[in-house]
């Protein structure tokens, strides 16, 4: 009856879909400082980091949310969270967040970044915070009343 | 503690996300085609307000270009005709004091590296609007031996230049501006090569040349030459300081010396330069910014005054501040004396070159006016330019509406069939475009 075992979460919350957003909590994460870098110089080699930040972090995004949507739609509904519910809808949101601000990074010079670059930059940091914690909300959730079921799997496996 | 999950709201969040974004994409792709581009011909233009963008509008004309014995049109009195195709991407006709035609063919030198995930997508644009001859980096001569007006002698006066565009004959000095120098050589009246080697008269701004076209003119008395010198940014994104140090103007270059200073500032990318006839006066044509909105900011022709600032990079028709521009590098004390340009020639329409009908040979209500070669657009939904256009001049001044009276340049499908870029009036006073689209040399004549 132990309701945490994280194993069994793992279908939920795909090894793949974590590994990948890493890549996207850096990314994102470091063009917010380079955009603020860029307000502060405004050195366009700041502006051309962020741009690139968040090109590659857009890019390991989507691939982590195809995984994370794959992952979700493989569990059995009974076993989603709220917070599993919550991640999926930040997931989309940051990644609605990030293709705006890829696009506003391709103006040129100050409207690159100030003022609409920079606060999609802070919206998506933001965002991917809410993220996080929900996923360690979710990862720390009781799991299922049935452990039945969880036996049934093996059973099915074997 | 499981909450049944429920798909619905999830994806009604989600559909409502996208469309809110689909929205936001759309409301922005305005093309320009609801304006009317008449106001924004002459010398007070309407000037819309800037707008900046998620997704630049952008269209490309595809590269078709005319077929044997296919031409551009012509206004009602006038008559073309191709006398040097195949030409290896011809930019700037040239005709000398024989009547000799020099064609310069150039491309850009590739010197500015992409910087941004940006600059590789509009390379590949781009590239997808490469038509024709690979620029020949040269200067071709075409001469008329048996006197019927077209060139039936042709050879290859200069080669292996350095995307050179400006040329100018004084006395026996044959000056060509390179995108990084002005080269001096030796020539006499007739000579059909050049092998001496040339003197570099001076170095000229280059570095990444994202403007590369050097284009160039002696004054009336032979003294200087002034070449234009384009930015090296749309709008600082390459940077500002040295990188924009004596650019975005017009440098007056001591002839004797090779010694020069800026002349006039604030030009973005200033090409057709040109004395008035029997004046003192320099010309210009001037591509200004682009992706502030389809119909902003209106390209221009002007007289070129000594000391005089234009705008560029702070702002445009003289205190229209560019809001692109960080606050840090902004300057009001140059916005201040920055001057509206005498002539606005619509939007994104490219104008590259610019020649004076002096002769009249082309009817009596050309005499005196304007010819421009406007490259055509990229940066609006709706094609602009493509074309030659007619300013009518009197006392020295723009006096009229632009008429066109080269046309035809795109085709029914919406193909580029040429593009139209330097002209030149030749000795019999026809009009000469260099069409670097279908890398054709068309003359124009009166006759039906």
């Amino acid at each position: 009856m132990n309701a945490t075992v994280p194993a069994a979460r793992i279908p939920a919350r795909s090894v793949l879909f974590i590994m990948l957003a890493t890549f996207p909590v850096v990314c994102f994460a470091g063009a917010l400082l380079t955009d603020l870098a860029y307000k502060a110089s405004p050195v366009m080699q700041w502006s051309n980091f962020s741009a690139w930040l968040l090109a590659f972090g857009m890019a390991f995004a989507v691939i982590a949310a195809i995984f994370g949507a794959i992952a979700r739609f493989r569990t059995r509904a009974m076993r989603r969270t709220l917070a599993d519910t919550l991640l999926a809808v930040i997931v989309v949101a940051v990644l609605v967040l990030a293709l705006i601000n890829n696009l506003v990074h391709t103006r040129d010079t100050w409207q690159s970044v100030v003022p609409t670059g920079l606060t999609l930059s802070l919206l998506t940091v933001i965002a991917m915070g809410i993220a996080v914690i929900l996923y360690l909300v979710g990862a720390r959730a009781p799991v299922a009343e049935k452990p039945v079921q969880q036996t049934t799997i093996r059973e099915d496996a074997a | 503690m499981t909450r049944p999950f429920r798909p619905l709201a999830a994806r009604r969040l989600a559909a409502a996300a996208l469309a809110a974004l689909a929205m936001t994409l759309t409301s922005c792709s305005d093309n320009g085609s609801g304006f009317d581009r008449e106001s924004q011909i002459g010398a007070n233009p309407v000037l819309p307000k800037p707008a900046a963008y998620l997704v630049t509008p952008i269209n490309l004309a595809k590269p078709a270009p005319f077929a044997k014995g296919e031409t551009p049109s012509v206004a009602a009195g006038l008559k073309i005709e191709a006398i040097a195709s195949d030409l290896a991407h011809p930019r700037r006709p040239y005709v000398l004091p024989n009547g000799d035609i020099l064609v310069v063919e150039s491309g850009s030198p590739g010197t500015e590296p992409p910087l941004r995930p940006k600059d590789f997508a509009m390379g590949l644009a781009f590239k997808y609007v490469k038509s024709g001859n690979k620029p020949g980096n040269r200067i071709t001569i075409l001469r008329d031996t048996d006197g019927d007006g077209s060139p039936d002698a042709r050879g290859v006066l200069l080669d292996n230049l350095n995307s050179p565009f400006g040329v100018a004959l004084v006395g026996g000095d044959l000056y060509v501006a390179n995108t990084d120098a002005v080269m001096r050589y030796p020539y006499t009246a007739g000579q059909a090569k050049i092998t001496a080697p040339g003197v570099k008269l001076t170095d000229l701004p280059a570095g990444i040349n994202h403007h590369w076209t050097k284009d160039m003119v002696a004054s009336p008395d032979g003294s200087k030459l002034y070449v234009g010198v384009g930015s090296n940014s749309n709008i600082l994104e390459n940077g500002a300081g040295s990188t924009e140090r004596e650019r975005a103007a017009i440098l007056e270059v001591d002839r004797a010396t090779g010694a020069y200073r800026v002349f006039a500032g604030g030009l973005r990318n200033p090409n057709g330069l040109t004395f008035y006839p029997g004046s003192n006066t320099l010309w210009a044509v001037i591509n200004e910014r682009d992706e502030i909105g389809p119909n902003l900011v209106p390209d221009y022709l002007t007289s070129v005054k000594d000391g005089a600032f234009y705008g560029w990079p702070y702002s445009y028709y003289g205190a229209h501040i560019d809001p692109r521009v960080p606050p840090q590098y902004q300057r009001p004390d140059l916005v201040a004396k920055a001057i509206a340009p005498d002539y606005a020639l619509s939007s994104h329409v490219a104008p590259l070159g610019l020649a004076f009908d002096t002769a009249g040979a082309l009817g009596a209500q050309y005499r005196g006016g304007a010819f421009i070669g406007e490259h055509g657009s990229w940066n609006r939904g709706q094609l602009n330019g493509y074309r030659v256009v007619f300013v009518p001049f009197a006392n020295g001044r723009p006096s009229g509406k632009a008429i066109t009276v080269v046309n035809g340049f795109i085709g029914k499908d919406g193909k580029a069939r040429g593009r139209p870029v330097g002209l030149a009036f030749d000795a019999a006073g026809a009009l000469l475009i260099a069409d670097d689209g279908s890398d054709t040399l068309w003359r124009v004549t009166a006759g039906q």
